[in-house]
């Protein structure tokens, strides 16, 4: 068990569960299982297939770019992923279990525990500091106050925005929002991080800042799953899938 | 626990940050529970625990009850019944009202005493202060010469003097013993400034007719009212036989208060609950809007993990703290309303109100609006966080969120309907009181109330003992006043028209059959002086006015007011014919009827409203040692209260002289409480019409902001200003209408409830209930009217390229 030691701050102490294993290397364990996972939206009229026959497997470790046209699905994949939305048929293994037939509180507490987001437009909550944020899945656990401060206090390290802990997410700049956005999937030390475009609302120089942060964080040991329709950064994640129509055209490892 | 904070932390930040929404709702809010607050903080003192007697619910009020009539005095008969059978009842006591003189050192006073049987305070279950109360053996002859002071009346006529007790007092003119000094809060019977004992005839159990006493009990452990009614009905077949028409009746001690109070301080409870449901109904309308503004927050919350529960909780708490902060203000404003509303009713009145010393804030109202405020968070929470944490999380990954859309409108409408149908009831109720005042302010009194200065005096029974000497001084006290400069006539009378108190009696009419077995017809009665009617303006329709010779010796006489001759002399003329007000020895006391005159309103509007049927008899027949002196002036009447209370004293130096008012200030008084009632549920009305217009204007601005890009689709495609105004009218047309519907039903049963208030005005008046409905229809479209003008200047280029 290692960690890298390159960013902004130094790195923590190892922890369990997504940064857990060697770093980029796949260790064989299966933790996302997709069968024949369909979509279908029906109207009054037509029945249109946003994921169609979706046969997917993510190994522990890897961190896999989803990629694709607008409208190929990509997002209705991650939602998926994330147990945000619903499927229509197949099956959805998570860490070996079972998880689309969980009632709404059941999902929401697998999100809450195996499963960290990263969105486009970051989505913290303006009334909350960034502290706050970065806590307020940590709350809806149940955690105790104390391990909180802890874990906060650890992810903000490993964001390098630990000095921005008291600020307000409006006082902050896009690329420093996202960081804050990333410490919060990672405080809860989930299973898999759900990444959707992470550098989509950022300029180039704070995408690649956060692309280097998502590298660090895939060398500790991370899982990771990102929409993207940038190429460049398709290349950084270890594994391609991409997607058309609601199909999957391409699944290529490197 | 550390949630909650969180989450309280959470919603003190959420709505600082919302100014405007935090003041806006706090403010209705606190409007809501305020007025609650105030009625409440009335209901609960006055009707709910008008007296602090250890265990309140097993005391009982005895009276009997009559057909038409329900609460007789009771006769000495089952009073003495009472005592030695007490039945369901642990311990029973009766009292007798005595009007006293109280001389001394001080100016002569006229107090309210009670004679009261010895066992009084024990049936209470209340000690005296100081001294004791009084004992067993001082209702007989040779030791009644005991008294048990009030605590005002200790304080206030005495100066709190610690070495009152053991002191005598002159109480119409004999000495008594002052054993005992009462808790500054024990004011039962109503008004009374002190308790002296007393002990039933020795001839009581035959006394059946005789109705001049008033019993409180207390019921054994354990039973109940009914059980007490049940075991009182035993009484009924004697009393068939001995007392027809008469049975025996309890009523809770904490409904001892006057009906038609009672009656109006429900009403008031229900508006005030209204002006809460409008108010609950506004902050939701606005929590809806606020929600649609926070969907993407929820989403988020919802795809890190928080589940609809942990949503509606934290939402719940910022609706709990909104509450909290409207019960703050709320609490201010009562103080303030409370404050108001005491120092609107004059103390003299507010003294013969049980409980009326104890309105006020106190742990109880406080836990009142501390309930209101948790009721109205549910009320106007619930449904907001409900459907705000149905999130969807996956809204999350978009960059709007979709707000809500077209359920959350059809909820806010329907609010918006609500909020109009309680405004509607409101103001439907407000306008029948405020008729039915105006009609009590028109009605033809029957005499003429302005220049008139009255007052009352008693005299004792030591000082005028016979009835004679009582005629004597009051013929010399008209003559004296009659000469001051200033004076065009007095007279004198038992009661006043519209006054604070009524006589009635049962009436006989010769040559008309006898009534069933059992009914007795009341009828109001006054005894006046001969230049009565004058002095009052009261027109003489037929025969004559009472003379100097209708004295004790000359044939009994009566003058009937117009309306009750043409009622039972429709065929002729009333003069010449006889009538009978009383018995003697089971036997009519037959008086001819000398003259009738004009109808005169006796009774306040609340009891007798409309009943013109009056019987006057003159003073020298049916003397009485208590009268009203009515002074008409030429001028300010009260300029001459000086000269006549100075010439009253010269005359008798211990003559009390009380209720030294302007007539005008009698009838206002009489008015007091249905003015009360009207200019409450006028402001109350009000403050929910102006909170539904809000709340109409509130949601059709936010449907027209919702509906820009539309308008300007519409606008590009050709709609006309008018098209857009008629697309925005319609919207707050649909849910004005719905609103105004179930308010019409909502008002009809509200009128039907509260007819008992309502003088000379039907509970349902079609026009008025139209007319009601119309206004409120219009101030609704009134407050459409800032959202149509967003919408006609809707510019399509600017609305398509937002979108």
């Amino acid at each position: 068990m290692t960690t890298t030691a390159s960013g902004t701050q130094p790195p923590s102490a190892p922890e369990a569960g997504f940064l857990a294993g060697t770093p980029g290397v796949d260790t064989g364990k299966s933790l996302i299982t997709l069968d024949g996972l369909t979509k279908v939206f029906e109207t009054e009229e037509v029945e249109t297939h946003a994921l169609s026959n979706i046969h997917l497997d993510i190994r522990q470790g890897e961190w896999v770019a989803i990629v694709g046209p607008s409208g190929s699905g990509k997002s209705t994949l991650l939602a998926v992923l994330g147990l945000l939305d619903t499927t229509t048929r197949g099956t959805y293994l998570l860490d070996g279990k079972s998880v689309l037939d969980l009632s709404a509180s059941d999902r929401a507490l697998v999100r809450n525990r195996h499963i960290g987001f990263i969105f486009q437009s970051f989505n913290l909550i303006g009334d909350l500091t960034v502290f706050e944020n970065v806590e307020l899945p940590l709350t809806y656990r149940g955690m105790p106050a104390a391990e909180r401060k802890q874990r906060v206090e650890r992810a903000l390290d490993k964001v390098g925005m630990a000095h921005r802990a008291r600020h307000m997410p409006g006082q902050l700049s896009g690329g420093q929002q996202q960081r804050v956005a990333v410490a919060r999937a990672v405080a809860g030390d989930p299973l898999i991080l759900l990444a959707d475009e992470p550098t989509g609302n950022l300029d180039s120089k704070n995408g690649e800042a956060v692309m280097q942060l998502l590298s660090e964080l895939h060398k500790g040991g991370a899982t990771i799953c990102m929409v993207t329709h940038d190429p460049a950064h398709a290349r950084v994640a270890t594994r391609t899938v991409s997607l058309f129509d609601g199909k999957v055209t391409l699944d290529e490892r490197r | 626990m550390d949630t909650f904070l969180q989450d309280m932390r959470y919603a003190v930040r959420g709505l600082v940050r919302d100014r405007a929404f935090t003041l806006v709702a706090v403010l209705t809010l606190a409007l809501g529970i305020g007025a609650n607050t105030v009625i409440f903080s009335f209901l609960d003192a006055l009707m709910l625990r008008p007296f602090d007697f250890p265990q309140l619910d097993r005391l009982i009020f005895l009276v009997e009850a009559t057909p038409g009539y329900a609460r007789n005095q009771l006769s000495a008969a089952v009073v003495d019944e009472l005592h030695r059978n007490p039945q369901s009842l642990e311990r029973v006591s009766a009292f007798q009202t005595w009007d006293l003189n109280l001389t001394g050192t001080n100016e002569p006073e006229r107090l309210v005493g009670y004679r009261v049987t010895s066992d009084f305070f024990g049936v209470l279950g209340v000690g005296a202060a100081q001294g004791r109360t009084l004992q067993p053996d001082e209702g007989e002859p040779g030791h009644e010469r005991v008294v048990v002071l009030s605590y005002a009346l200790w304080e206030r006529r005495f100066g709190a003097d610690p070495g009152m007790v053991g002191r005598s007092v002159t109480l119409d003119g004999e000495p008594y013993t002052v054993v005992g000094v009462m808790p500054s809060d024990f004011r039962f019977p109503k008004a009374a400034q002190l308790w002296v004992p007393t002990a039933l005839p020795a001839n009581a159990q035959t006394m059946w007719s005789e109705h001049s006493y008033q019993a409180v009990g207390r019921l054994k452990e354990g039973l109940s009212v009914q059980s007490a009614r049940s075991q009182l009905a035993l009484l009924e077949p004697r009393m068939a036989e001995l007392d027809p028409g008469h049975r025996v009746s309890a009523i809770p001690l904490r409904e001892y208060g006057d009906g038609p109070i009672r009656l109006m301080l429900w009403v008031l409870m229900a508006a005030t609950a209204l002006v809460l449901g409008v108010a609950c109904a506004n902050v939701a309308g606005m929590l809806l809007a606020r929600a649609a503004r926070r969907a993407q927050e929820m989403a988020i919350r919802g795809a890190l993990g928080a589940g609809q529960a942990r949503l509606t909780r934290q939402l719940l708490t910022e609706s709990l703290l909104l509450a909290l902060l409207g019960a703050g203000g709320g609490l201010l404003l009562a103080l303030w309303g409370i404050g108001l509303m005491r120092a609107g009713v004059p103390a003299d009145v507010g003294r013969f109100v049980p409980g009326w010393h104890k309105v006020g804030m106190d742990g109880r109202v406080l836990a009142f609006t501390l309930a209101a405020a948790v009721i109205a968070t549910l009320a106007f929470g619930l449904a907001p966080a409900l459907r705000a944490s149905k999130v969807q999380p996956a809204d999350a990954l978009r960059r709007e969120g979709r707000g809500g859309g077209a359920g959350r409108q059809r909820l806010r409408q329907m609010l918006v309907a609500a909020q109009l149908a309680f405004a509607l009831v409101l103001t439907v109720c407000a306008a029948l009181n405020a008729r039915s005042f105006g009609a009590m302010m028109e009605a033809p009194a029957g005499f003429d109330r302005e220049r008139l200065l009255t007052l009352k005096f008693g005299m004792n029974e030591q000082r005028y003992t016979d009835l004679a000497s009582v005629v004597r001084f009051q013929d010399e006290a008209l003559a004296k006043v009659a000469t001051l400069p200033g004076v065009q006539g007095v007279a004198a009378t038992n009661n006043l028209p519209l006054g604070p108190s009524w006589s009635r009696g049962t009436l006989q009419v010769e040559g008309e059959a006898p009534l069933a077995q059992g009914n007795v017809r009341y009828v109001f009665f006054q005894v006046v002086t001969e230049d009565y009617f004058r002095v009052m303006s009261i027109p003489l329709r037929e025969g004559n006015f009472f003379t100097p010779q209708d004295g004790p010796g000359a044939p009994p006489v009566v003058l009937l007011s117009q309306a009750l001759a043409q009622r039972h002399f429709p065929d002729g003329s009333a003069v010449g014919r006889r009538i009978s007000m009383n018995d003697v020895d089971g036997k009519p006391v037959w008086r001819t009827v000398t003259g009738v005159v004009g109808d005169v309103q006796v009774a306040t509007f609340g009891s007798g409203a409309g009943d013109f049927a009056a019987v006057y008899l003159p003073q020298r027949q049916e003397t009485t040692r208590d009268m009203y002196l009515a002074v008409r002036t030429a001028g300010d009447p009260t300029a001459l209260t000086p000269a006549v209370r100075r010439l009253l004293s010269e005359m008798d130096g211990e003559l009390p002289m009380t209720n030294v008012k302007p007539m005008t200030q009698v009838v206002s008084e009489t008015l007091l409480a249905p003015r009360l009632a009207v200019v409450l549920l006028l402001v109350f009305a009000g403050v929910a019409l102006a909170l539904s217009a809000v709340g109409v204007y509130g949601v059709i601005s936010y449907s027209v902001s919702q509906r820009t890009h539309e308008i300007g689709v519409r606008m590009a495609l050709g709609a006309k200003q008018s098209d857009v105004v008629w697309l925005v009218l319609r919207q707050g047309l649909q849910p004005t209408l719905i609103g105004v519907g179930l308010g019409l039903v909502g008002a009809i049963g509200a009128a039907r409830a509260m007819s008992g208030l309502l003088y000379g005005v039907s509970a349902f008046e079609p026009v008025l209930f139209a007319g009601m409905a119309l206004f409120l229809v219009i101030v609704a479209l009134l407050a459409t009217l800032i959202p149509v003008r967003h919408a006609i200047r809707v510019d399509p280029i600017i609305a398509l390229r937002d979108e």
